[in-house]
């Protein structure tokens, strides 16, 4: 699908204020990272991220859609992975008030794979 | 009797209305007769078609139950086969990768190597065999294969009382013409749940749950003040098959700024189809929908006997319940859906893939408690709600086939 690029480095210049998310491992590439991001973090270090991105979560992707999703540069490409990670982490903040599902399963028996493309072989 | 005329389950006189049995979920014996007289007999999925699109493209897959290891290939004479992955020369697993693409399949131990027609081409050292080895006779064992829509079935017995298309009936009619082909993106999840592959797929198989084990999600977009359990639209009993239709009906339901961006609500309506999916599934003639309602959703169907598909209009789910013993289950669920092209459609697809990882982790939460509560043996019964209709109807449809 889309390229997958480090989590460390740096973001767009424009959105320069999100680049300490990064740093901190908050753009990682691959589903499972974020995963294990969110389940050991606390639960403030996860909504300071949420409320950190939420402001600037429409312009950045709004901003993104200009560029061809398979050929987005680094610095694009790890900003798209930022927004990823707020899809991980927003049930956490807008349903269960904790980093994991309330009463879930146990989410790392659970195995989610990458996005995969049906193709010709 | 019950005295209100509007039940469902009183459309299907045939399947009583009575508590069913509890029994099937912890015993162990039953369980051994629904792998010889049900899984041993039946269609069962495998795969699905886009994985074996092109000649040499294969993928391999266990069927516990029958502790056997399935390759299906697509011959270079095109055709679709399946075989017991399993050399013939010493019994040794064949193809050791999920799946693939190659030129034939040659074993790892002393390099006996099949065509991907399943003939025995080489034979190492093939004059010093002894008496009776006969190459035209050691291809790979055979396995019925099949395929519909964009799924491939397959059925582990010498000879299958139905084709898959008889078997599939008035169901299969109906839905054959879904546009599969539109989502071919996928994520797969995968879970082994220490439970019976029966109370893993009751928990798919009813909406009855949502206000209550979903109150944290999902349930704020199908529940309202006046329907706190939400609605039903339609439970349809196909022969062995089902189909559940279920709406959204909650015209005050405020998606979050996240899911706002989500679904790009600045491109397009909630609930819209996607554009580059063309028409939307739920308009279409047949197989869904068959209330025909404005607000339709989604329909969950049920494949007999470990299938579920459900249809939304811009993506499906299919749910695969592969049973290994009477208390433990493989589940594969994946999410199919358009090929995102902008930004927005890329996180869409990462928040609904999260969104549905963790309602999935909510209906699991359930499974392993209940097993081991149930193996207590102290439930002997279980008393069916009226929208559990779809677990009355597929728990009286596979005990009749335990008692032929």
């Amino acid at each position: 699908m889309y390229q997958k690029v480090s989590g460390q480095g740096p973001v767009p210049a424009q959105f320069a204020e999100l680049q300490r998310w990064a740093d901190t491992g908050w753009a990682e590439p691959q589903r499972n990272d974020r995963t294990e991001k969110r389940l050991t973090s606390t639960f403030a270090e996860i909504r300071d991220f949420y409320d950190a991105m939420l402001p600037r979560l429409g312009e950045s992707l709004g901003w993104l859609d200009q560029f061809d999703l398979d050929a987005l540069n680094d610095e694009q490409a790890r900003l798209l992975q930022l927004t990823f990670m707020v899809g991980e982490v927003r049930n956490a903040v807008e349903s269960f008030g904790q980093p994991d599902v309330v009463d879930g399963w146990d989410t790392r028996r659970f195995i989610v794979d990458e996005p995969l493309v049906a193709t010709d072989g | 009797m019950p005295g209100n005329a509007k039940l469902l389950t009183l459309q299907y006189p045939e399947l009583g209305t009575g508590p069913v049995s509890a029994e099937p979920y912890y015993d162990p014996e039953i369980f051994d007769q629904e792998v010889e007289k049900v899984f041993r007999k039946s269609w069962i999925f495998a795969g699905e078609l886009q994985e074996v699109a092109n000649p040499g493209q294969f993928f391999v897959r266990k069927f516990p139950f029958a502790k056997t290891s399935v390759l299906v290939v697509r011959g270079q004479d095109g055709e679709l086969r399946a075989f017991h992955n399993v050399c013939t020369h010493r019994g040794n697993k064949l193809e050791w990768k999920e799946g693939g693409k190659c030129k034939g399949f040659a074993c790892n131990f002393h390099g006996w190597t099949f065509d991907t027609q399943g003939e025995l081409i080489r034979a190492t050292a093939e004059e010093d065999y002894l008496d009776g080895f006969d190459k035209s006779k050691l291809g790979l064992p055979p396995v019925h294969v099949s395929t519909w829509g964009n799924f491939v079935f397959i059925n582990l017995d010498e000879h299958p009382a139905q084709t898959l298309r008889e078997f599939l009936g008035e169901w299969g009619e109906g839905t054959e013409a879904f546009p599969w082909a539109n989502f071919p993106c996928y994520t797969r999840y995968t879970a082994e749940v220490n439970a019976n592959w029966k109370i893993v797929m009751d928990a798919f198989l009813e909406t009855f749950h949502f206000g209550h084990l979903h109150k944290r999600t999902v349930a704020s977009a199908f529940t309202t003040a006046e329907h706190p359990l939400g609605k039903m639209h339609a439970a349809q009993c196909l022969g062995v098959h089902g189909r559940l239709s279920t709406p959204g009906i909650n015209p005050d339901f405020m998606p979050t700024p996240v899911m706002a961006e989500a679904l790009n609500l600045a491109g397009r309506e909630v609930g819209e189809g996607d554009a580059a999916a063309g028409p939307r599934v739920g308009d279409l003639a047949a197989g869904v929908n068959p209330s025909n309602v404005e607000d339709w959703v989604t329909d969950m169907n049920m494949v007999f006997p470990n299938l579920m598909i459900q249809v939304f209009d811009n993506l499906y789910l299919s749910y695969s319940f592969m049973p290994v013993s009477f208390e433990k289950t493989v589940l594969e669920l994946r999410y199919h859906h358009a090929a995102p092209k902008t930004a927005h459609d890329a996180f869409g697809v990462e928040v609904q893939a999260c969104d549905f990882r963790d309602i999935f982790l909510e209906d699991l939460g359930t499974n392993e408690k209940t097993q081991e509560a149930l193996n207590a043996r102290v439930i002997k019964e279980f008393h069916l709600h009226d929208w559990e209709l779809m677990v009355r109807h597929w728990h009286i449809t596979l005990g009749r086939m335990l008692a032929e």
